[in-house]
């Protein structure tokens, strides 16, 4: 009986690669859903909350996208969290330039998770 | 076989896109029995029953993240003595020392290549057993 050839190691990984290449979109609603929401209660009660919403998502993507190929996705999300942490350590919420810059951020994570 | 070969590794993480790949690349390529949990609560509740060589821990992970969950394991009497390595993207050197510190036995970084995390492992183990 003839047996099919089994993938290697770097094949498996290839296919990981491309399902999560194919699972960018999904991430980037959540992500997207959880900034809105950031957005809508930032120097409000729920702020830290919020905070800790989209940390959550953008924490995942900063150490898996590398791992599957998008060090791109990674780096962005990195600079992100970086950001988020130090906004809800300070207990003093976003200053203005911080807001620009979370903003600035998650439009180059949109653009480049729409890269393929 | 040595008392201190690898046989068995704990992974707790709550990113499944990372269990996945670590998970493929421990049983591919190193052939160890691998167990996931997805929670530091989890990893408490189920370490005793699966009794691993070595425990693979993320750090940031809601609800108890993994300097807890180490300091945890450390009260157990079933887990106190197993080896602790870290996986995270937060790796400053004041980091990995505060991880050290806690006890872990190293740390590996986020991101990581797949294909040579099991001899990145190995590495840490046989440092760890004097080889």
């Amino acid at each position: 009986m003839a047996h099919e050839p089994q993938p290697s190691l770097q094949d498996k990984v290839r296919m990981l690669r491309e399902r999560y290449a194919s699972s960018v979109g999904d991430k980037m609603i959540e992500i997207n859903a959880a900034y809105d929401k950031l957005v809508g209660e930032v120097g409000g009660d729920n702020q830290t909350v919020a905070i800790d919403g989209l940390m959550a998502p953008i924490h995942k993507m900063a150490g898996s996208a590398p791992t599957f190929g998008r060090a791109d996705l990674g780096e962005i999300a990195g600079k992100m969290e970086e950001l988020l942490l130090s906004c809800r350590d300070s207990q003093n919420g976003f200053s203005k330039e911080q807001e620009t810059t979370l903003s600035e951020l998650m439009e180059a994570l949109r653009q480049t998770a729409a890269i393929s | 076989m040595s008392e201190n070969s690898l046989k068995k590794i704990f992974l707790v993480e709550d990113d499944p896109d990372i269990q996945e790949v670590v998970l493929l690349t421990l049983k591919d390529l190193g052939g160890y029995a691998v167990k996931i949990c997805s929670s530091g609560q989890e990893a408490l509740d189920s370490i005793s029953d699966f009794k691993p060589n070595l425990i693979l821990l993320d750090v940031m992970m809601p609800e108890m993240d993994g300097p807890t969950t180490l300091k945890a394991f450390r009260t157990m009497p079933d887990a106190k003595d197993i080896p602790v390595i870290f996986m995270t993207a937060r790796s400053q050197t004041h980091e990995v020392a505060e991880y050290l510190e806690l006890g872990a036995i190293d740390v590996i970084r986020k991101p990581f290549d797949p294909v040579t995390l099991c001899d990145q492992i190995e590495q840490i183990w046989d440092r760890y057993n004097g080889a």
